[in-house]
């Protein structure tokens, strides 16, 4: 093909032929294991694996010569599906974690259960959907020097991964971010093997190479947030008290390890919500599949063990038959107690959060005009729910918790920060040049954060976890004390001087006006011990939709978020974190599906992704927003026992699972439709709660004649 | 007539020769090649509007504006007009335009990356309007684009300040109405009547007008920024000379008054120009005020409010720290329409090139000879469907035919029948159309056209609606096409031509032959659809059924329509009944057993029962059938027909009360497939800090400036050395397989010609 100038594959790869692992170069690379090929050498265990790379003049002839690329195959059995790898025992060995605390099995032969629910929870995937899709360029400069721009999470973790790829020593790759267009979680670990694919490309031809993947491709190959398929048992009293909860949790990992075990360990700590329970048995068993490898999506596991547990709570309440917030309020937990992972809650604030949100929304009076507005309608059908919310802050991998920030100050009185995250919409620079300007007592428009670097801050985590404005907000902060330290003397000594002027002074007194800060989470275990979590952010949403019955369409009529923000930082930010996470989670749970070729889509080719654009995955749009929304971030709750920067919490990921409130008000309404069509009773519903699920749920006489009533849809799980 | 080969247009303002030989490229392509990459890639399927800019051209001797999805647009398609991205508006140097510096101050922009598309939707929707468009037409004009971080709240609040507003949608009572009406309230049968809320029922409002509207909050007040903002008198909407006039007159039909509002604003906000609404602080206890006289406390006593994003952002802005200081916006940045564009004569376009050719014909003739002349060429107008091919089809098509200039295509009239419309007629222009008949002409005689009308708001986005053609969305034949149930159920006809063998009229009903199979020879091009008006007693509903209610393709549609009569013994009959169903089979197909079940009976609950059971036999699909939900899709047939009967006998018995009495009070609604929505809304509480710590203040992003400019830089956006490569990736088709060989010598090999 015109304008072609190479073809490259595993064989390129410097050191290939020398023993993996070993300097120089390698083909093996991972997140956490080094499960994965830069190129597939001689296996290919998913569809859109990276089998070699085309570099050519404009990027029309480098997608005309890859399309030229013969392969041949020889086909191997594929696992798609979480329920594929349970029937042929698939798993990742050894990375399933479980939890136990109280004794289970005591429990459910003590007697003291009067009842015992049990059943399994499908919880689909969803796509990050970033609107800018992966994109990296690589250029070679001397002596084997690389530099590298990317649209990453994960600067970091991209130098590392190039440098062991080429075969060169770190110091020699600079990976710089300026801006992402969104992540969400996508752009943590599965940007990197598409960067170190064109640093091959790059190395060989000594060319600078440039690589976006379009959206299906990216859409294919780049991971989603993990299916989740859940079995539980749960044991409670006539009062609807807890007892026990014995809940197996299976992830579809896909072909790699990537963070799948630690999105596991996070469901398997969240898998209760907000509620006390004496006797937990959680097991995490990560599946081993053919499909893309899924990975981080904001919540990290979080919202779908959350998800889980609200779907056995509404069991409950159904067998019950009383008002699921009753139930869920008469579990909810106190100051003091104790998670299932041991860590002892102190300033907990799910209740405050409940309470006001419950007074906030109006719910008692709602629930009565919802009830008398279903009598009145046969076939439009409101429902409301109310659900808490907690979330570990922290990352699970203890070492992660650590971040480096570099603070300049120049004679003009300008302040260039620089820290290890990356800004990807969040607000994050936003945040951490408030903070410099804050403890500085500077402008904030004197404070500029030009971008993420790996060779102004070195070693840092992936921006991830919501923990980034904690982390380098505090390392920024102990940057802009050692420099006020330095800046004492002559604040002192030039009272009423301008902050362009104490620099200039300082300066001319030849002080260090640069400071590197740095900071560790203090007293936390990582997962396996009693306190993973430095703490968590609650939060409580009321949600009420209005339901087409006749085709499983709804509107979100009103929704009231209450939402633990500590101190905020910055309460447009925040608000803005909380509004889209909700939006977020409500597309994940009521709207988007990921469709795969498995055995419930047969009309699919075999491990391809159907939904592979917005054509066909279908995110929120403007008109999918609640008719009437309130945030509220709780009041008087600063973050005081623990040393946060300026009394905060963490808000990235804690508002997502408040979403899935629209899935339970739906449920919720289609209750009152199944009332009227002669099924009272507690029935099952898959997430997400897409017309073709409420619709079928509805089971009247017009589905009937198509569905049994007990039928479920097929979901890729 | 004259033939070219070198097309050009204008970008920004300035002229371009357009580069030879690229028929296959799109306009974003080019415009990111020559460094205009605030218009961002998202997608290439024109789904998510981050490719979004405007489009002016000449059309009918008016000045037409729209927005386009630029992944999508043939670049060549764009000879003769004028494209404006989201870098001719405005720049964080010389000042943003007042969509941008809405966006900007709203907290509109968290990532970025779709901003510039938005900007431009909104941008193109205030230029296309004669006047200031309703908040209604602001939130369905951006159904066309998404955005993944903010939750679309704040970017609805950012451009409701651009809608003109009735002033009694805000008077505390209306608020105090609206809310109880939203809170549940007791009008039970809520969602078709937006009781109590005038700002709903359009029309009726006195407009007080001691009252103006403050730019800055959309709400009642006395500041004086607000006398500019009641009247508009926009001449800006049609006519593009807007550079000419007085900024502020130019402002007020751009966005009434927002403009003189906000800039004041940003020189002066704390110097009370807008009193208690612009001032972050002072604003926020204000609104509290207010809002809690107006019923919408939030319970919990909180004393600092803030009510909308509006005001969180002019907070920000009332602090003052580290909001880069925005220039006052001049018309002067304005892109006004070239006069040599104005003037030109649309030649013919010959453009060939290495992997495609374009033609242009400007007459039917010339288009019938060249579509017997390339039977495989493709015919494009908006491309909305041949660029998705292209995509994941990874098709390459030689020839294309622009159909963009034949008047005969571009033709609509009424006349004693129905409406005859060309098959290059935009989406957009029909539904005007449409819009405009369904208002002259009386009630019975557009069934049709209400149907229509209705459904097209959920087809596509509106920049698809903006170029994609009526004749297109026939000749493709899509299975699940939203608009073949209603011509197939209409007895709409269609017209094709081909040279020599002359004019042929097709029922729409006969003219679908299987999977995106037409009645239509190779040499033959569609020439119109004519659509009949109804008559007394006719009925039609079209329903469609997707995943996302806005902008998504249908699972399953429908177009149903029956003509009713009274009989002697006061039953109402059915006359004629036409039933046509979309997402059933490889094809839109009729429902025959239904329609014959149908003739000559009563509308009664026995009919109901036998229809519903007919129609399962109607639609019979494949569980391998592409697409699957096959439970849902034949449920949905049945559900579409019980909603139409519903609708029909509600209506008869309003007609006539107690002539089809055959649904309980409490189905009404369920009769009604798109019940009123009110526009959303919301309000955000948090606690106020002191004014001499910036830890705590609502400050908007810090690159939100450069974000709404398109200035921003995202990794794609680096200015690449110029011995740079590109790459694109060989990748695994296979879930899990050996990999026995890899052989890239014919990509290696160089040859010129396009791929097979």
């Amino acid at each position: 093909v015109e304008g072609v100038e190479g073809f490259f594959s595993a064989k390129d790869v410097p050191g290939h032929d020398i023993v993996p692992g070993t300097v120089p170069g390698s083909n093996q690379m991972g997140s956490v294991m080094h499960d994965e090929e830069v190129f597939a050498l001689d296996e290919v265990k998913c569809v859109g694996q990276v089998i070699g790379v085309v570099v050519a003049d404009t990027e029309q002839h480098a997608r005309m010569g890859a399309q030229r690329v013969k392969v041949e195959y020889e086909d191997l059995p594929s696992i798609i599906s979480c329920e594929d790898a349970i029937k042929a025992n698939s798993y990742f060995e050894g990375w399933g974690h479980r939890l136990d605390y109280g004794d289970v099995e005591a429990c459910f032969a003590s007697g003291e259960c009067d009842h015992v629910v049990e059943g399994t929870a499908r919880i689909g995937g969803q796509e990050h959907f970033y609107l800018e899709p992966h994109c990296s360029i690589v250029i070679p400069q001397e002596n084997d020097e690389i530099c590298i721009y990317a649209s990453t999470q994960a600067p970091h973790h991209h130098m590392e991964t190039v440098a062991e790829v080429l075969g060169i020593p770190s110091h020699k790759v600079v990976c710089h971010v300026k801006r992402i267009g969104g992540g969400f979680g996508g752009k943590e670990s599965r940007s990197v093997f598409t960067n170190a694919a064109i640093a091959v490309a790059a190395y060989q031809t000594r060319r600078p190479v440039r690589l976006a993947l379009d959206r299906a491709e990216d859409m294919q190959m780049t991971g989603h947030r993990h299916a989740f398929l859940i079995k539980y048992k749960v044991g409670f009293t006539r009062e609807g008290k807890i007892l026990a909860m014995d809940v197996n949790l299976y992830n579809n990992a896909g072909c790699s390890l990537d963070l799948s075990a630690a999105v596991m360990d996070r469901a398997l700590m969240h898998c209760e919500n907000s509620y006390r329970i004496p006797n937990v048995r959680a097991v995490g068993h990560v599946c081993r599949t053919n499909i893309a490898s899924n990975t981080a999506f904001r919540g990290f596991g979080g919202p779908q063990g959350l998800l889980g547990a609200e779907m056995w709570m509404d069991h409950v309440a159904g067998v019950l038959k009383r008002p699921t917030e009753q139930i869920r309020e008469l579990n909810m937990f106190h100051e003091n107690e104790e998670t299932h992972f041991g860590q002892v809650l102190d300033a907990c604030q799910v209740r405050s959060c409940w309470d006001s949100v419950i007074t906030q929304a109006q719910v008692a009076e709602r629930q009565k005009a919802i009830q008398e507005f279903n009598k009145e309608n046969r076939w439009r059908k409101r429902g409301l729910a109310v659900l808490p919310t907690m979330f570990g802050i922290s990352f699970t991998t203890k070492f992660l918790n650590q971040a480096g920030a570099l603070v300049h100050i120049y004679t003009d009185g300008s302040v260039l920060v620089t820290h290890g995250g990356v800004e990807m919409g969040q607000g994050l620079h936003t945040k951490v040049a408030m903070v410099a300007a804050q403890d500085l007592g500077c402008s904030l428009a004197s404070v500029h954060i030009a971008e993420t670097a790996t060779d102004k801050v070195p070693n840092s985590s992936p921006t991830a976890a919501s923990a980034s404005s904690d982390l380098y907000g505090s390392a920024t902060a102990d940057a802009c004390r050692q420099l006020n330290e330095r800046l004492a003397p002559f604040r002192e000594t030039m009272p009423g001087a301008s902050f362009a002027e104490l620099a200039k002074a300082a300066y001319l007194q030849r002080v260090d006006l640069s400071a590197h800060g740095f900071y560790i989470t203090p007293d936390i275990t990582g997962f396996g011990g009693v306190r993973p979590f430095n703490y968590f952010t609650y939060g409580a949403c009321c949600a009420e939709v209005e339901l087409d019955a006749l085709n499983g369409n709804f509107d979100a009529r009103r929704v009231d978020i209450v939402m633990d923000v500590g101190a905020s930082l910055n309460p447009a930010i925040d608000i803005g974190q909380i509004e889209g996470g909700f939006m977020q989670g409500m597309g994940w749970s009521c709207l988007e599906e990921l469709v795969w070729g498995d055995e419930g889509h047969p009309w699919v080719r075999r491990g391809h992704l159907q939904t592979k654009g917005p054509g066909t995955y279908k995110i929120p749009t403007a008109k999918d927003i609640p008719l009437d929304m309130r945030v509220t971030l709780l009041r008087d709750s600063p973050n005081i026992r623990l040393p946060m920067v300026h009394s905060s919490k963490a808000i990235g990921e804690p508002p997502l699972f408040l979403g899935a409130t629209c899935f339970f008000a739906i449920k919720n309404a289609i209750s009152a439709a199944r009332e009227d069509a002669g099924l009272p009773g507690w029935f099952p519903l898959d997430s997400p709660a897409t017309p073709e699920r409420v619709r079928m749920a509805c089971a009247d006489d017009l589905t009937v004649p198509f569905a049994p009533v007990q039928w479920l849809p097929h979901i890729s799980c | 007539m004259a033939t070219s080969s070198t097309p050009i247009c204008y970008i920004n303002g300035k002229r371009k020769v357009l580069p030879p030989g690229r028929a296959e490229t799109t306009l974003l392509q080019y415009l990111r090649e020559i460094g205009l990459t605030g218009t961002k890639l998202g997608c290439g399927e024109g789904g998510c509007g981050a490719c979004t800019v405007m489009l002016s051209n000449i059309e009918n001797g008016q000045l037409q504006h729209r927005s386009v999805n630029a992944c999508l647009c043939p670049l060549y398609s764009i000879d003769g007009m004028h494209v404006v991205t989201v870098e001719g508006i405005g720049n964080s140097r010389d000042g943003l335009h007042p969509v941008q510096e809405r966006l900007a101050n709203s907290h509109g922009s968290q990532c970025g990356f779709c901003t510039p598309g938005f900007v431009m939707s909104m941008y193109s929707l205030l230029r296309s309007k004669a006047g200031a468009p309703s908040e209604q037409e602001i939130q369905e004009n951006l159904a066309g684009n998404l955005c993944r971080c903010t939750g679309y709240r704040p970017i609805l609040d950012a451009f409701r300040v651009f809608a003109e507003v009735p002033a009694g949608a805000y008077t505390e009572e209306s608020i105090a109405a609206h809310s109880q009406w939203k809170a549940g309230g007791n009008n039970a049968v809520g969602p078709t009547q937006p009781t109590g809320c005038p700002a709903d029922s359009s029309g009726t409002i006195k407009l007080n007008p001691s009252k103006a509207i403050c730019p800055s909050t959309g709400r009642p007040c006395d500041c004086g920024a607000a006398s500019q903002s009641d009247s508009p008198t926009s001449t800006s909407g049609s006519s593009d000379d807007m550079s000419l006039k007085p900024a502020n007159s130019h402002a007020n039909g751009h966005a009434p008054a927002q403009t003189g509002g906000h800039a004041s604003m940003d020189e002066s906000c704390t110097s009370k120009a807008c009193g208690g609404h612009s001032n972050g602080e002072a604003g926020g206890a204000a609104g509290g005020k207010k809002f809690a006289s107006g019923g919408l406390t939030n319970g919990l006593g909180m004393d600092v409010l803030s009510d909308s994003g509006v005001k969180k952002a002019e907070g920000a802005a009332a602090v003052g720290k580290a909001q880069p200081k925005q220039q006052r916006w001049t018309s002067a940045t304005e892109p006004i329409f070239p006069a040599e564009l104005r003037k030109r004569v649309a030649p013919i376009l010959h453009l060939p090139g290495p992997y495609a050719t374009w033609h242009r014909p400007l007459t039917l003739n010339g288009l019938l000879t060249l579509r017997e002349q390339y039977p495989e060429g493709k015919i494009v107008v908006g491309n909305t469907e041949i660029g998705i091919e292209m995509k994941y089809g990874r098709k390459t098509y030689p020839i294309f035919i622009a159909a963009t200039h034949i008047p005969e295509l571009n033709h609509m009239e009424v006349d004693a029948d129905g409406l005859t419309v060309g098959a290059a007629v935009t989406l957009t222009r029909l539904m005007r159309t449409l819009k405009q008949l369904v208002a002259d002409m009386p009630k019975h005689q557009t069934r049709t056209f209400q149907a229509m009308g209705e459904q097209m708001k959920y087809f596509a986005g509106n920049q698809i609606r903006n170029t994609a053609s009526v004749g297109g969305n026939i000749c493709n034949a899509s299975p699940i096409s939203d608009l073949n149930p209603i011509y197939m159920s209409t007895g709409s006809v269609f017209t094709v031509q081909g040279e020599g063998t002359g004019v042929r009229k097709i029922a729409a009903k006969d003219f679908f032959v299987s999977y995106r199979k037409v009645d239509m020879q190779p040499h033959e091009v569609l020439l119109n659809v004519h659509i009949p008006f109804t008559k007394q007693h006719d009925f039609v509903r079209e329903y469609k059924q997707a995943h996302r209610r806005d902008d998504d393709i249908a699972i399953a549609n429908a177009g149903m329509r029956v003509r009713m009569e009274m009989a002697t013994d006061g039953e109402w009959k059915v006359a004629e009944a036409e039933m046509a169903l979309g997402g059933v089979a490889p094809k839109t197909i009729m429902a025959p057993l239904t329609m014959d079940l149908l003739q000559g009976r009563v509308w009664n609950k026995e009919t109901l029962h036998a229809g519903i059971a007919s129609l399962a036999q109607d639609v019979y699909i494949n569980s391998q059938s592409p697409g699957g939900m096959v439970e849902f899709r034949r449920a949905m047939a049945a559900s579409f027909f019980f909603r139409f009967f519903m609708h029909v006998a509600f209506e008869l018995d309003a007609f006539k009360p107690g002539s089809c009495n055959l649904f309980p009070k409490n189905y009404r609604s369920g009769a009604i497939a798109h019940p009123h929505k009110p526009l959303s809304t919301g309000m955000q509480y948090f606690s106020k800090v002191p004014g001499d710590r910036v830890i705590g203040q609502p400050y908007r992003h810090a690159a939100a400036h450069v974000q709404v400019t398109g200035e921003a830089h995202y990794t794609d956006d680096i200015p690449l050395p110029g011995n740079a490569l590109r790459a694109a990736l060989v990748y695994s088709d296979r879930p899990h397989a050996k990999l026995l060989s890899i052989d890239a010598s014919s990509a290696l090999e160089v040859r010129k010609d396009p791929l097979s």
